[in-house]
């Protein structure tokens, strides 16, 4: 019997090691970071599997130089990746905006601590989302995970290397310690069946290669350095030659395709689940550990004879706004519940517009969302008093 | 290394970029001419060849070059260079970095790369200022010279950046002068062809804004004062503080030799790192991964559910102890999550552990419902007997712990730590003992899945000294019930 076909079995796994796991199985040969509660588990299953790949595993002097190393091996045309918590993620944001400007594919995991500074390093939070999104400066487009179970956080960090080897472009992806942390049973798919993508290249002779001129879908194929392209990477504003440019229609249209080639192929990326929502007059929406909790709250409501739902957003950023919208309609309130003073709420609100009444249950005191606290948002929501 | 006095270096440059942007009688581009001499004298493989800089007037040298060139953020090419070093080993890297760039925002980088002794060559163009910013103070300025935000004369000291270099570990390095372009040649190469981290600082000038502040004059001047101090005094840094009117406060300033200053042989971190790949590290005895093509884990119907929590203090081996629990019930058939929850300290503190097994779906995988509460400390049982179900099953240290409960039917104080001492001569084992307590006194898990769980990752390094712990646990359950 080959290994392949051997009967499957389950797994206790973490859900750092799940992550490092899918990882390594999507490809990731490089690997730079910077210890870190709660992340540090990443990186210590990475030290220790890479290097009989073939790959590199390397602790660097902060989170600034892990991710710059980070993007020179992705340049090099590794599939890397980096993993940190709330300060070492704040480090990182410059060069997640080199990498969303220069168009160089990346993983950065983020796992929440509760914050801000060095807030509570061992304790659950949620408090990152805003700045997974915004948190480098100037507009850039940006793709942010959420998952929220061991077994989820295998497959979207496989979908993690899978999309930004696709788009040319950093992927966050961001769960809370708890998920982290968490052991939980899973089988894992097979290897074969995993979908791996791998960024498009150049196959033109190498003078006529643009490297900034995109393709069908607006991603320009990559050529790695050493490849035979000889070409230029800069993280100053540049035309298709990636030489550096202050023409304004030059500037507009590459700001302009970089928003698009997300925007346009945002239906291949968005994803999310709803549980019990088409009768529901309540829908709660959570993601990581917090869904976790408010799924257990919705099957206590619904045994209770409440009609409530879950939409789950497995992809925050870019937002299911649209999604929201559909399910939100007449005489049906949403109930947004996440561990920070209230960040995905404003985004909930922007998405229903109005059409629905959207209120927060919020917890930012280290401690993980319960199914009492969302239960006990719903009965503030049955009363009125926790409208916004 | 032959000189090429007719090279056309036409040959290396992206025309199409041109013109540059440096100033009239800026340095940086005598030195770009000397790397390029050095690169063409070497007959180094131009696709092989990547160029790699920050922000800065010299960082802008690699956009001219028609190799690979990879322009970074401020301060911190020599992260970037050590990613595509180490993905690629194959590949030359040169890193271009100014003293702004590479002495002060990126500083922390270079004694790094330095002391990892990776196989980088660094040329840091040195002109004592932030040229690109409009002339600023820089950590090269000279004490008593002038910049725009030290308009009477800076009172800092300055770097001396080769021997910093050094001290953290860099296995080649050299200083050159713009005024000596040829010798610059010579140390380009050689640094070039040194296997390790080799680092030049080459002192270059700003006639534009340092010049200008400090009344030095413009490029010629400058390259002329230069080359005199080379002949004279060996110290470029030195002739820039003696202008007119300029006190030096931190008094005479050491001189700075040029030329090679050093140079040792020492192992590459790339290769160390492949070495390591080629003899991988022993397993670390954990099976290989079961793989199923059905996919992640689905969905059952929420049915039968037990939640444990078990507590103490960091150290006591709390969180293993679930671990343990937990593999035993997968290894079972049932489901089972295990969470945990700490704080800062390795050892003391509170620690708790979170197991919750389930013939169905674990919506949930922390303890809010708790069916069975192991409590080893004081502590523990203040913070974590809340959330108790009715009839819940407790077991504590009950010479640890007081003010629990007595014993009755669901509720046992047991000799917890006292027991692991007798029978292993210490209180570490405790979580083991308090393991085989709960197993015997619960139905949530069978004993002999337990003991394939120890006997698999075998706690404290030997399998029989646990499994004896264990066992000695469940005979404390077996002999409080028959009580």
């Amino acid at each position: 019997m080959t290994p392949a076909a051997a009967p499957a079995a389950y797994e206790l796994l973490q859900g750092n090691e799940a992550c490092a796991r899918a990882a390594l199985d999507a490809g990731c040969r490089f690997y730079a970071g910077y210890p870190i509660t709660p992340s540090s588990e990443i990186a210590e299953c990475m030290a220790e599997a890479l290097p009989a790949l073939g790959g590199v595993a390397i602790q660097m002097e902060d989170e600034i130089a892990s991710m710059g190393a980070v993007l020179g091996a992705s340049l090099a045309g590794a599939k890397a990746m980096t993993a940190t918590s709330g300060p070492g993620f704040s480090l990182m944001q410059e060069h997640i905006g080199y990498a969303a400007y220069a168009e160089i594919p990346c993983v950065v995991v983020d796992v929440m601590r509760a914050g801000p500074s060095t807030g509570l390093p061992t304790s659950p939070s949620q408090g990152d989302v805003m700045q997974a999104r915004w948190g480098t400066h100037g507009d850039h487009p940006i793709i942010a995970l959420a998952p929220a179970s061991v077994g989820e956080v295998y497959e979207l960090t496989v979908r993690a290397f899978n999309l930004a080897e696709r788009y040319r472009t950093p992927v966050v992806l961001l769960y809370d310690e708890v998920i982290g942390h968490v052991r939980e049973r899973v089988r894992l798919p097979a290897r074969e069946g995993l979908g791996v993508v791998e960024r498009e290249r150049p196959t033109c002779a190498p003078a006529a290669f643009r490297p900034y001129a995109a393709n069908g879908r607006g991603v320009p194929p990559m050529a790695d350095f050493g490849a035979g392209y000889r070409h230029h990477v800069t993280g100053l504003a540049h035309d298709e030659r990636g030489y550096p440019t202050q023409d304004p229609e030059t500037v507009a249209r590459l700001q302009q395709r970089l928003h698009a080639k997300l925007e346009q192929n945002r239906a291949e990326i968005v994803s999310w689940e709803e549980i019990a929502v088409d009768d529901a007059d309540v829908v709660v929406v959570a993601y990581g550990i917090g869904a976790r909790a408010a799924r257990r709250a919705v099957a206590l409501a619904r045994a209770a004879g409440a009609r409530v739902g879950l939409f789950r957003p497995r992809v925050l950023w870019p937002f299911p706004d649209r999604e929201l919208a559909r399910i939100a309609r007449d005489g049906r309130r949403v109930l947004v519940a996440e561990m920070n003073m209230g960040q995905i709420v404003h985004e909930v609100e922007r998405a229903v517009a109005g059409r629905a009444p959207v209120a927060g249950r919020h917890r930012a005191d280290g401690q993980p969302l319960t199914p009492d606290d969302v239960l006990a948002g719903l009965e503030e929501l049955a009363r009125g008093s926790a409208l916004r | 290394m032959t000189l090429t006095g007719e090279l056309d270096y036409r040959q290396y440059l992206r025309l199409d970029m041109m013109p540059h942007i440096l100033c009239p009688g800026c340095g940086h581009g005598t030195v770009l001419k000397a790397i390029l001499r050095a690169v063409h004298g070497l007959g180094l493989d131009r696709e092989r060849l990547v160029f790699v800089s920050g922000i800065g007037c010299s960082s802008r040298l690699v956009g001219y070059v028609d190799f690979c060139s990879l322009h970074t953020t401020h301060g911190r090419p020599l992260t970037f260079a050590t990613g595509l070093k180490l993905a690629r080993p194959d590949l030359h890297v040169i890193v271009i970095t100014g003293d702004g760039d590479g002495l002060a925002i990126g500083g922390n980088h270079l004694i790094h790369a330095a002391r990892r002794n990776i196989d980088l060559t660094c040329l840091l163009l040195n002109n004592a200022t932030y040229g690109m910013t409009g002339g600023q103070d820089a950590p090269t300025t000279p004490p008593g010279s002038r910049s725009s935000t030290m308009r009477g004369g800076t009172i800092e000291a300055d770097f001396d950046a080769c021997q910093l270099v050094r001290g953290a570990g860099g296995t080649f390095v050299a200083r050159g002068m713009t005024a000596a372009p040829l010798g610059l040649d010579d140390l380009i190469a050689r640094a070039l062809s040194h296997r390790g981290f080799s680092f030049v600082e080459i002192i270059s000038d700003c006639p534009e804004f340092f010049g200008r502040y400090n009344g030095l004059g413009r490029g010629p001047e400058m390259l002329e004062a230069q080359r005199r101090h080379l002949d004279e005094v060996d110290d470029l840094l030195d002739d820039k503080r003696f202008l007119p009117g300029l006190e030096t406060p931190a008094g005479p300033h050491p001189a700075r030799a040029h030329g090679v200053l050093h140079e040792e042989a020492r192992p590459e971190l790339s290769e160390q790192l492949r070495a390591r790949g080629a003899t991988p590290a022993p397993a670390a005895g954990r099976r290989p991964p079961a793989r199923d093509p059905s996919g992640p884990v689905g969905r059952a119907s929420t049915t039968g559910q037990c939640e444990i929590r078990l507590a103490g203090a960091g150290g006591q081996g709390i969180v293993l102890a679930g671990l343990l629990l937990a593999e035993a019930a997968v290894a079972a058939g049932k489901n089972a999550t295990h969470a945990q929850a700490y704080g800062p300290e390795s050892r003391g503190g509170a620690s708790r552990a979170e197991v919750i097994v389930s013939d169905g779906d674990i919506d949930y995988p922390c303890t809010d419902r708790v069916d069975v509460l192991v409590a080893l400390t004081p502590e523990a049982w203040e913070r974590y007997a809340g959330q108790l179900k009715p009839g819940a099953l407790v077991v504590v240290d009950g010479e640890r712990v007081p003010g629990a409960p007595a014993s009755d039917g669901t509720r046992h104080a047991l000799p917890i730590l006292a027991t692991a001492q007798r029978v292993l001569g210490t209180p570490v084992g405790a979580n083991l003992v308090a393991l085989g307590a709960l197993v015997a006194l619960s139905d949530v898990v069978p004993a002999k899945a337990v003991e394939a769980a120890i006997a698999g990752r075998r706690p404290g390094g030997s399998a029989e000294r646990a499994l004896r712990a264990f066992r000695a646990g469940i005979e404390l359950a077996h002999h409080a019930t028959r009580r």
